[in-house]
């Protein structure tokens, strides 16, 4: 069986639209959680779990509407999976962070553990995208 | 390279860092929370630095005791309980011939993290006679804790908000409010502190209420079961607490409570740990309607207690 180009692209497409559904689904959820929270804190808020949709919203969607539009070749890249793997991983790292920020917020308390969460989910997102940036110059 | 080949494979690092990322939310919730951390006293001692030791102090004798009063030789109490703003008060009016008899108590009588126990508990421990929730220190790691002249924590609430703002009690009774952000712990020793909470904000200082409508706790905007202190005069303050979040009582706001305590004659009033901690207890019963998950009508536990007793 012979792969065109233009059957490449389509499975890239699909495997994309999947990735920006799932981080759209994914942002709903935390728009959604923080409604659900704010039920329960007595009117107490926090930036933290009220903002923490930016992360799969800008992080995720727009990533990944970009990759679509601008380089969907980046699919089939050596180490796409990797940058997968470490990319994701980062984003929901620091949305968990930003969520465990606000309940502590709203609770009041702190946790001096929490920078952890931060520390690891950038590095995880910055290699992450050094790791797209070198699949796209190897393709 | 078999390592990377291995996390190559769909789902394997998904489901390893998922558990990964479970455990160490768990973790983190768990310390937070719930995972009692005794800690130690700071070691800074002074010259004058209070013992704590009320050994110099007569015992509890001949006290005329009601449902809302005390009387005995050195301390005297009255609680009243009224309507305002929707919501029911109780106010106790305390007079003490000796600042030693307002004291603060831990929870287990130990110093540390997520270390709780309800208001009345820790005042029945303490042989206390009025009691009042405290700042529930131990709900964060930052904030001065000095308590019955002893230093514990000596971290400054660096926050900016009104949470840097401490009650200090002297060791004549007076109270005052210092920024924690700009107080070196070591001259407070040196004083010879005798209490010190963060919380706040302040309600009143220096005879002048220093809230407004706008003001709260946090973000917080609704009206609250509240806990405050305030002083009077020399050795006369007053315990101050609202219900709220019920149905009978919507609670207080922070300028209504600093009205309230405005109108008692307060020239300096604080405000504690509020919402589900808010607790008063008088002569082995709770004299409020403590509230806890929302508006369930039970004790919550705090990790600490103003109280009077000998």
């Amino acid at each position: 069986m012979t792969l065109y180009t233009s059957d490449i692209n389509k499975a890239a497409t699909q495997q994309l639209n999947k990735k920006i559904n799932s981080y759209i689904a994914f942002t709903a959820f935390c728009i959604v959680f923080d409604r659900i929270y704010a039920l329960f804190s007595h009117g107490v808020s926090s930036a933290s779990m009220s903002l923490m949709f930016l992360y799969p919203l800008i992080g995720g969607v727009l990533l990944f509407v970009l990759i679509k539009n601008l380089a969907p070749h980046a699919c089939g890249a050596k180490y796409y999976r990797l940058f997968l793997n470490s990319y994701n991983s980062g984003i929901i790292t620091l949305t968990i962070a930003s969520a465990l920020a606000g309940v502590f917020a709203i609770a009041g308390t702190s946790s001096p553990y929490l920078i952890y969460f931060i520390i690891c989910g950038w590095a995880m997102i910055i290699l992450g995208l050094f790791t797209l940036a070198v699949s796209l110059f190897q393709f | 390279m078999s390592m990377i080949k291995f996390f190559q494979k769909p789902y394997r690092w998904a489901i390893i860092y998922a558990i990964i990322l479970s455990l160490s939310v768990t973790f983190v919730l768990l310390n937070t929370f719930v995972i009692p951390q005794a800690e130690t006293k700071i070691d800074l001692t002074s010259d004058t630095q209070n013992s704590g030791n009320s050994s110099n102090l007569s015992d509890q004798s001949d006290a005329t005791i009601t449902d809302t009063s005390y009387k005995d030789d050195n301390i005297q109490i009255t609680i009243d309980t009224v309507r305002e703003y929707d919501t029911t008060v109780y106010i106790a009016d305390i007079q003490v011939l000796d600042i030693k008899y307002l004291k603060a108590a831990f929870a287990s009588s130990t110093y540390g993290r997520n270390i709780k126990d309800t208001t009345s508990n820790i005042a029945e421990d303490n042989n206390a006679i009025l009691a009042i929730n405290g700042d529930y220190y131990g709900f964060r790691d930052y904030g001065f804790v000095l308590r019955n002249g002893v230093l514990y924590r000596d971290t400054a609430d660096t926050t900016g908000d009104e949470g840097s703002e401490a009650l200090v009690i002297d060791s004549d009774g007076d109270f005052s409010i210092v920024d924690e952000s700009q107080t070196d712990i070591q001259d407070l020793v040196d004083q010879n502190i005798w209490q010190m909470f963060s919380f706040g904000p302040t309600l009143i200082n220096n005879g002048e209420i220093s809230v407004t409508a706008s003001s709260e706790v946090g973000k917080s905007m609704n009206s609250n079961p509240r806990t405050a202190i305030g002083q009077i005069s020399a050795l006369h303050y007053i315990f101050v607490v609202s219900d709220g979040r019920t149905s009978a009582s919507s609670g207080l706001t922070l300028l209504e409570l600093a009205l309230i305590m405005y109108d008692k004659g307060c020239t300096l009033a604080y405000n504690l740990d509020g919402g589900g901690s808010s607790t008063i207890w008088f002569n082995g019963e709770v004299v409020n309607n403590p509230t806890t998950n929302g508006d369930t009508i039970s004790e919550r536990s705090v990790s600490d207690i103003v109280y009077i007793g000998y």
